[in-house]
């Protein structure tokens, strides 16, 4: 296992954030939907995804705050495969991720289709649970936890940048969680 | 102190009842202290209330944390007569990096 990042310091469980509520999810009303820049709209049931080729792997999670779970095991579909179902078009930068919730968050397009990025569906083997994002929400273990949006329900694909809930409060565009990417700097 | 303030509407932060967040950047500028930091945010709040033209009542200091090891997030409230304009003020091994305002509906 790697050294922390720059300012984080372990704790033994995660800290639960709710900052616009817990919404309630239908599972059979529930989509995740990959929007915008593709040749291929998609909109996925949970059941869809629980058929897709499954990654797990094992990995840290950050909090801007300061705080990382150390050895979480993860399982979910790969981002990068799924939004090659969609046929991105060229140009594609950012990744809007939108929640049911009404949470925003944005992410370069690297870091979104990047090896270890998948639409999560389990934690430690067991289904998520309603307050870690059920039925599923991404992760992508080099940026912050709030690029990690749970409750999952949008992938828009776009080319111009705007702001998500803590962009737009001053979070970093990125927030890769090595270059300690906390705060955008203004001036 | 030359400030560099940017008003713009936000659609993230609807729900949350904030219509408009105004930016604040500096160029070098050390907040070393509690007491630097408030100085800091009397003298932006003269700015913003020109700005707005709305007349600041009282500015209250609501608490700080750390963001890491190396940045500390201080939230004050601007009070006006209708209500208040939250502050945050973000700090970067005490060098100021930002400061977001945020304006209700």
């Amino acid at each position: 296992m790697a050294d922390l990042p720059p300012g984080q310091r372990k704790i033994p469980n995660f800290i639960i954030y709710r900052i616009l509520g817990q919404p309630k999810i239908d599972i059979d009303r529930w989509r995740l939907e990959i929007t915008g820049m593709v040749n291929n709209r998609l909109s996925l049931k949970y059941e869809d995804l629980l058929k897709m080729r499954q990654i797990e792997y094992v990995s840290d999670f950050h909090c801007v705050t300061g705080w990382t779970v150390e050895k979480v095991r993860w399982t979910g579909v790969s981002v990068r495969e799924l939004i090659s179902y969609a046929k991105p078009l060229k140009g594609v930068k950012w990744g809007y991720i939108h929640s049911a919730d009404g949470y925003t968050t944005i992410v370069p397009y690297e870091d979104l289709i990047s090896e270890h990025s998948i639409i999560a569906l389990k934690m430690n083997d067991q289904p998520l649970d309603i307050e870690h994002g059920y039925p599923a929400r991404l992760f992508i273990p080099h940026l912050y936890g709030w690029k990690s949006a749970k409750w999952i329900v949008k992938i828009d694909l776009v080319n111009e940048y705007k702001d998500g809930y803590w962009e737009a409060l001053g979070y970093h565009e990125r927030g890769n969680v090595w270059k300690d990417e906390r705060f955008k700097k203004l001036y | 102190m030359k400030l560099r303030i940017r008003m713009r509407r936000v659609d993230s932060l609807i729900k949350k009842g904030v219509k408009e967040v105004i930016e604040v950047g500096t160029e070098d500028l050390s907040l070393s202290t509690l007491k630097d930091v408030k100085e800091y945010v009397n003298y932006i709040a003269k700015e913003i209330s020109e700005k707005l033209g709305v007349e600041i009542v009282k500015i209250e200091f609501q608490g700080n944390e750390d963001i890491g090891a190396r940045y500390i997030l201080y939230r004050f409230r601007l009070y006006t007569k209708k209500g208040y304009i939250a502050c945050r003020v973000v700090t970067y091994f005490n060098k100021h990096i930002q400061t977001i305002l945020t304006v209700g509906g």
